[in-house]
């Protein structure tokens, strides 16, 4: 979190300005123009501070129009926190020129709420039942369940727990992809893990995005709140943006028990791999998979090696690589919906590189990017299904039903 | 310009190209007002040509007008050519990104300018074919860029620069005209060089519309070799030999003590501390006659006094040598936050000279300066390290940087081996070319520029 002008300045004057993001930057690469790149996003903020330029309504679509997918920061030779700039302008913003109505009643309505939030998913899948929101904006949702995840699942109490972990369920597994959750709770209970359910609700990381500090704040509070107490070791997430933004709350709210909340975050994979360990599959999956690295993974939290890790634990499972496999998907949160063209131009190239693999499945390791790449198989008319990285191993435990996809790709 | 003419420029160059490809709220202007030097300046409009005849058009109402133009690639100059002049029209030719050709029998590329260096690489790579200018930008600058500033990089020394890979180009000056010079032959004697005469130009007699490049064999292999001494003399002498010896290098980079220092503090893998220069040599061709090139070089710098040489057997090792060079740029920001990259170059036998000449500059100025560069070719890339919210060290700096332009040109060297002399090194041409020299040039800029419209200032200062 920047927030002092001398934090601001000290990654502006980091910035040498050589271009070398005009590699990289997925927004850059697809819009062509300067503007667009995380080198101009640096330099505009770095106007804004000294007041050469006022936070224009201009100057927050070009800050809008980033995806936080850090591709940028990871390359760059002077390591300029050009996501925490971005971030920093948003809430700039915000602060002169307030939140947009329909952002506003998002943020600042639904998400703070657990009540509303279950309504709204109930409402969802509602309509959906009625034929309706099967897709927005150009993007084919999920099928949302009318009761939240927390509501119909419980761990199992286990005798001899080797550790105990609390489980952050985020909105998409809670809302969405339950598949997801009961993968979890399986996969920690074969290896003796006890899981306790976290009092579910938004991690913050929407109203931190759209640079609602105040909101973003107000979450993460409640969720320290309910995570400090909790008798656990670790705290688990499968969620990669869950997972990153968990692990903010020591540096958004300051103060020992949110340092102690955030340094006990895990991402599932990470935790596996490194903290609890895990057992082997035992089943056979047959099936050649792709793996994509969500952004908010490999460079937010650096796991990358681990989801492979437990790919390789699969018996019967083929890993193919994708060229560029840790490129931006091009959903980032409610990027996707507020740039849809530019969001699907950046997936299709994602969708090519899937392609050239000829996998017959797509594994990832955060729902948002899941969603992504499903609509964009499904819209090319692909039939891959896209896996969380836990249930398949769930699978090959034999506690998943083994859902698989047909044979031949296409 | 004023405002109502500003307003009027603008949606003369909408009608001309169309809304999309023009530019002109103050957020985007300010996007355009930078390259890869500390420089800035606000243009007055941004243009995004998508052909030729779009570029004609631009210039031809800007000489109707009297407004400055200034061609851009990718921005990343390092001499601040691609700096907008106040008020100007900003022609940013990155949208003219079409490989156009790549002629096997011929070997050679047909481009547009706003074509990525390494775009090209790759191009050529997949055709059996090579294109050798690789300036350490070439992920991200264009051939327009390369060739406006005659870029060049470690392959100099065996492959020469970008000048020496430009067969013909299609040119608009600066009323509109459209000049096809050169052409697809690798010989040419027919009338003067133009082509010659606008690689290298910074933008100031032509735009770069489209180009012909040449293409050469792709070479088999290449072998790389680290060798280090605890004296420059011993590793400038070794570079001697081996070339004497009848080797030509593909690369041979140089790094002293600073630049050694300030990357094992950022890698931390085991660079030695206790020496003066390293020398990172690499060979290419058939495989059969590389190690035994390696050999004789590895041989040669052993007897020269190198303390220890190492020869990369593998890919990886191959990748290790080669990560302390690049990591340089990142590594030296470390020390300060700003660097000054200079490109001062002299004769290859000077090289111990100008680097003992840089090293007496920095101490007089209590400055911390990274020596590194390409030592095989003479071009030194002397970095100034410093902090630019310190006048007072930013002031040093200045005086140094103009000491180091005259060491260099005592020693029979250039002010600029390839990054062009644009804003920053404008008020030292005279030092190198004498007053005749530059009239010289200025004749030949009022020719083609009569109007003084495209990117004035560069190059001759004092727009
Ligand atoms: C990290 C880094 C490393 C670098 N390493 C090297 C190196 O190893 N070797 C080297 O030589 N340089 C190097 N450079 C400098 C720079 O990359 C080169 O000068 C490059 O050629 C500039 O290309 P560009 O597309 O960015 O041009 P710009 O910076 O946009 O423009 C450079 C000049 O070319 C003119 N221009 C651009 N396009 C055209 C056109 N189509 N027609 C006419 N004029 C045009 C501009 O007006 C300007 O004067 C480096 C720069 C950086 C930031
Ligand atoms: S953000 Fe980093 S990579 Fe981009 S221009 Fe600045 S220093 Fe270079
Ligand atoms: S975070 Fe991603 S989208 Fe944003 S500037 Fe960096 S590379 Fe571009």
């Amino acid at each position: 979190m920047l927030e002092s002008a001398e934090e601001v300045r000290y990654h502006v004057n980091r910035c040498s300005k050589c271009g070398s993001c005009r590699e990289v930057c997925p927004v850059f690469l697809q819009e062509g123009s300067e503007p667009w790149v995380a080198r101009a996003r640096v330099q505009l903020a770095g106007a804004a501070l000294e007041g050469q330029l006022p936070f224009s309504r201009r100057l927050g679509e070009i800050m809008d129009a980033c995806l936080l997918c850090q591709a940028c920061v990871a390359h760059c030779p002077n390591g300029v926190r050009v996501d925490e700039l971005v971030l920093w302008a948003r809430a700039e913003g915000v602060k002169r020129r307030g939140l947009a109505p329909a952002k506003k009643v998002l943020l600042r309505g639904a998400l703070p709420s657990r009540r509303r939030l279950a309504l709204l998913g109930r409402v969802a899948a509602l309509c959906q039942r009625a034929g309706l929101l099967k897709s927005f904006r150009g993007r084919k949702l999920p099928a949302f369940h009318p009761l939240p995840f927390t509501r119909l699942f419980r761990p199992a109490k286990l005798e001899k727990p080797s550790l105990t972990v609390a489980y952050f369920v985020g909105c998409m597994t809670q809302y969405a992809y339950h598949q997801t959750g009961r993968a979890v709770l399986k996969v920690l209970e074969e290896n003796s893990v006890q899981v306790l359910l976290a009092g579910a609700g938004c991690c913050g990381m929407p109203a931190l995005a759209a640079g609602d500090l105040k909101t973003a704040r107000q979450l993460a509070r409640r969720n320290v709140e309910s995570l400090k107490n909790l008798e656990a070791d670790f705290i688990v997430t499968d969620c990669a943006t869950c997972g990153e933004m968990l692990k903010l709350y020591g540096r958004l709210l300051g103060g020992e028990a949110a340092k102690e909340v955030a340094a006990r975050v895990q991402d599932i994979s990470y935790f596996l791999v490194h903290t609890g360990g895990f057992l082997k599959g035992k089943i056979e999956v047959p099936l050649v998979v792709t793996y994509h690295d969500p952004c908010h993974l490999k460079r937010g939290q650096g796991v990358h090696a681990e989801p492979r890790q437990i790919l390789a634990g699969i018996p019967g499972l083929t890993l193919v690589e994708m060229p560029q496999s840790d490129v931006c998907c091009g959903l980032a949160g409610s990027f996707g919906f507020t740039h849809p063209a530019l969001s699907q131009k950046i997936l299709k190239a994602k969708v090519g590189s899937i392609k050239a693999t000829k996998a017959r499945a797509v594994v990832t390791g955060c729902p948002s990017c899941r969603l992504q790449l499903a609509s964009g198989l499904a819209g090319e008319g692909l039939d891959l299904p896209v896996f969380h990285t836990v249930e398949l191993l769930a699978m090959s435990y034999g506690t998943e039903s083994m859902n698989m996809p047909p044979k031949e790709m296409e | 310009m004023k405002k109502g003419k500003n307003e009027k420029i603008v949606n003369n160059l909408r009608r001309l190209l169309g809304h999309g490809k023009v530019l002109s709220s103050p957020e985007d202007l300010f996007c355009y007002s930078y390259d890869g030097t500390f420089l800035y300046g606000a243009p007055a409009v941004v243009v995004r040509p998508a052909t030729t005849r779009e570029v004609a058009a631009v210039l031809k109402l800007a000489s109707a007008e009297g407004i400055p133009v200034v061609p851009r690639g990718a921005g990343t100059g390092l001499s601040g050519g691609a700096v907008p002049v106040e008020g100007s029209i900003v022609l940013d030719l990155t949208a003219m990104d079409r490989i156009l050709e790549i002629d096997t029998a011929d070997m050679l590329a047909v481009v547009e300018p706003g074509v990525v260096t390494a775009r090209l690489h790759r191009a050529a790579e997949s055709a059996g074919l090579f294109y050798p200018p690789d300036p350490s930008s070439s992920n991200v600058s264009t051939i327009g860029g390369n060739i406006a500033e005659c870029a060049g990089g470690p392959r100099g020394l065996k492959y020469g620069v970008t000048r020496d890979y430009v067969l013909g180009l299609e040119v608009v000056l600066a009323g509109g005209e459209v000049v096809v010079c050169g052409g697809r032959t690798v010989k040419n004697a027919s009338g003067y060089d133009l082509t010659g005469l606008f690689v290298g130009s910074e933008g100031t007699l032509g735009v770069v519309t489209r180009a012909v490049l040449r293409l050469i064999p792709r070479p088999e292999t290449r072998q790389t070799l680290r060798a280090d001494f605890k004296a420059i003399e011993q590793a400038a002498e070794a570079i001697t030999a081996v070339l004497g010896a009848g080797v030509v290098p593909s690369a041979l980079e140089i790094m002293d003590d600073v630049t050694i220092r300030c990357v094992e503090n950022y890698l931390r893998i085991g660079l030695p501390l206790d020496v003066e220069a390293i020398l990172l040599i690499e060979v290419d061709g058939p495989a059969a006659a590389l190690s035994e090139q390696a050999r004789l070089i590895a041989a040669l710098c052993e007897e020269h006094g190198a303390v220890r040489v190492r020869v990369a057997q593998t890919k990886e090792e191959e990748a290790e040598l080669w990560r302390a060079r690049k990591a340089v740029s990142p590594a030296v920001v470390q020390v300060k936050p700003t660097k000054i990259s200079e490109d001062a170059t002299v004769p290859r036998s000077r090289v111990p000279a100008l680097i003992r000449a840089i090293k007496e500059i920095a101490r007089k100025y209590r400055l911390t300066i990274a020596i590194f560069g390409h030592a095989g070719d003479g071009n030194l890339h002397p970095n100034l390290l410093v902090d630019k919210s310190d006048p007072d060290e930013m002031a040093r700096a200045e005086a140094a940087i103009e000491e180091i332009f005259k060491a260099a040109l005592a020693l029979g060297g250039t002010l600029s081996g390839e990054h062009g002399i644009g804003l920053l090194k404008a008020p030292f041409l005279e030092l190198e070319y004498g007053g005749p020299g530059v009239a010289t040039m200025r004749k030949i800029k009022e020719t083609l520029d009569p109007y003084g419209i495209l990117n004035p200032g560069k190059i001759f200062g004092g727009s």
